[in-house]
């Protein structure tokens, strides 16, 4: 009992902070890219739709500071910093498993969504000026799958490690005994 | 007076300076590599969730875009640099009592006014303008960071 009124469980904290780093960064991408579809591809590499993810993109670094910010709050504790690491490195591994599961959960709802977008984009990279080798590859790299095993370790590598350091500022920031 | 370095979370230090060093390579692109044009490499893939990869804000290395925009890259390799130092910002923050956090705050400021006036157009910002600013965002991180692994001891 003692244990856990001075450890108590971060899970709480944890998955609040992955849920929301998994909506936010889903919901955002899936803005833009309908965003994207309304628009004629015109061979630009910017597009206003592309303005959702960039601020989707700065949500998906900060969950290892929120889930961090919310622990030391909600129980009114300081801990060492790499627990503050821990808590980021999990919300970037459980954002990830949400992330995919919002995504397949999305494509079951719009199923032409993702190969309208690539079609999108292969259109897009016809219209640009750049030379016919350069062209050809973009497209085909654009056609290719990648297999949503891949796509989710992909993901964890790049919220993981983010997510970690935002952790680490999150733990000093909030919870640090100074 | 006798100082002493005292370093202490050996583990997280090393382990943070591998994850910044992947960033950093990673961040690169494939024209680290390979010259390639492809836009769904390995690396856009890391970032593709975390960055907004748009290629007017991303430099190219080697004909191929970079893996993340301009800022991004300087708050990674600035970060990486700045964790490689950080023993010596440990001893210039316990000798100097410096406040690591308005440094963070500064930086943030200053990232988000150069966002905020560039999108009003009272200035354009460039590849290298945001590669400074990211830079000095990820410095900043590196400096709030210093004293929880490195400290100086003082001793008669």
């Amino acid at each position: 009992m003692e244990e856990q009124q001075q450890n108590p469980s971060y899970w709480n904290s944890v998955i609040i902070a992955s849920l929301l780093t998994a909506i936010v960064v889903t919901v955002f991408s899936l803005i833009g890219g309908y965003m994207t579809l309304g628009s004629e591809p015109s061979g630009s590499f910017f597009s206003s739709a592309q303005l959702f993810s960039l601020i989707g993109c700065l949500i998906g670094a900060l969950g290892g500071l929120y889930a961090n910010w919310h622990y030391a709050k909600a129980y009114d504790i300081t801990y060492k910093i790499g627990k503050g690491a821990l808590i980021g490195l999990l919300v970037g591994a459980v954002a990830t498993v949400f992330s995919v599961l919002i995504g397949e959960i999305w494509n079951l709802l719009d199923p032409g969504f993702e190969e309208a977008l690539i079609d999108w984009n292969i259109q897009n990279m016809e219209a640009m000026q750049m030379p016919a080798e350069a062209k050809e590859q973009a497209i085909a790299s654009l056609e290719g799958g990648t297999s949503i095993f891949m796509e989710a370790l992909y993901m964890f590598i790049g919220l993981g490690i983010v997510n970690v350091i935002s952790g680490l500022i999150g733990a000093k920031v909030f919870a640090s005994e100074e | 007076m006798v100082y002493n370095l005292n370093f202490q979370n050996r583990a997280l230090y090393f382990a943070v300076l591998v994850s910044t060093l992947f960033l950093v390579v990673a961040s690169l692109g494939p024209g680290l590599f390979e010259t390639s044009f492809s836009l769904k490499t390995w690396q856009h893939q890391v970032f593709e969730i975390i960055c907004h990869q748009d290629a007017a804000r991303s430099f190219d290395y080697n004909g191929a875009q970079m893996a993340v925009c301009s800022r991004c890259l300087g708050i990674y390799s600035l970060l990486f640099f700045g964790w490689l130092l950080l023993p010596l910002f440990g001893i210039f923050s316990s000798l100097l009592n410096i406040k690591e956090k308005n440094w963070l705050i500064i930086a943030i400021i200053l990232n988000l006014m150069d966002v905020i006036g560039n999108y009003f157009g009272y200035w354009t910002n460039s590849l290298h303008s945001r590669l400074i600013m990211g830079g000095f965002l990820g410095l900043a991180i590196a400096v709030l960071l210093a004293n929880e692994f490195f400290t100086i001891n003082k001793s008669e």
